[in-house]
């Protein structure tokens, strides 16, 4: 039996990634990377068990990117879950 | 007066359903996972810091502790160290009724040599589950562990 998270628990993940994307864009601003750190690391976690494998990867490369206070791998990093953000968005 | 009359029924285990506490800041892991457990009939409370986890392993017996290993100010790790000095020093302390140390599994996207525990009177860590497979496998993990978990406890005469 194929055990799967229920389709409004990943609606409120995707919207969970919403504020993740706006919290980490003012934390750059801020220049507040453990903000990103916090992020990544979750995003790294979280982001194969809700089936996005491409969400554990972007956490990945953006906790990296805030311990090595890489600004510019960040940026990218966090446009990179908001294009997936709105690309879900419309499939929702 | 019997000899129950001293015992605080909040702490008392119960065994045909299990309790569970996971301690998870993610929660959108911890909501699936919480709805998954109560859904097959065990009782189960989330933490979303270790604060609140303290709390929780305060008050109650648990079947089964879900441990994310970073957590907002101190690791996992600390967090159970900090729970085993508690129970250490509150004579009534649920775990004090048991002979038997409450089993945790440590849900986490580290490594598991990343999430070595120390010795604890109290908990014993079972086994370690990575967070970065999908929802199923990381699931029937659990649900294997917990089950194993729900053995008889032995409850000290009184």
């Amino acid at each position: 039996m194929q055990i799967e998270i229920p389709h409004e628990a990943v609606v409120k993940y995707m919207e969970r990634r919403k504020t993740d994307v706006e919290n980490c864009r003012t934390a750059l601003q801020s220049g507040n990377l453990s903000v990103l750190e916090t992020v990544g690391h979750q995003l790294k976690g979280n982001g194969i068990t809700f089936g996005f494998p491409e969400i554990s990867t972007i956490g990945e490369a953006l906790e990296i990117a805030a311990k090595e206070r890489n600004t510019q791998a960040a940026t990218e990093q966090v446009d990179a879950l908001a294009s997936i953000v709105e690309k879900n968005a419309l499939l929702h | 007066m019997n000899q129950f009359t001293h015992v605080d029924a909040t702490k008392l285990v119960l065994p045909r359903h299990g309790r569970i506490l996971i301690v998870e800041d993610d929660k959108d892991l911890a909501e699936v996972l919480a709805d998954k457990f109560a859904f097959e009939g065990a009782y189960v409370e989330i933490a979303n810091d270790p604060y609140e986890a303290l709390n929780q392993l305060s008050e109650h017996h648990f079947d089964l502790v879900i441990m994310d290993w970073q957590l907002p100010d101190m690791t996992g790790g600390e967090t159970l160290k900090q729970a085993d000095r508690n129970a250490m020093i509150d004579p009534l302390a649920s775990e004090q009724w048991t002979m038997k140390k409450t089993p945790v599994v440590i849900l986490s996207a580290h490594k598991a040599r990343e999430c070595r525990t120390n010795k604890n009177s109290t908990y014993r860590v079972v086994s370690y589950v990575s967070k970065r497979q999908p929802f199923a496998n990381i699931l029937k993990n659990l649900k294997d562990i917990f089950s194993m978990s729900l053995a008889p406890k032995l409850v000290r005469a009184v």
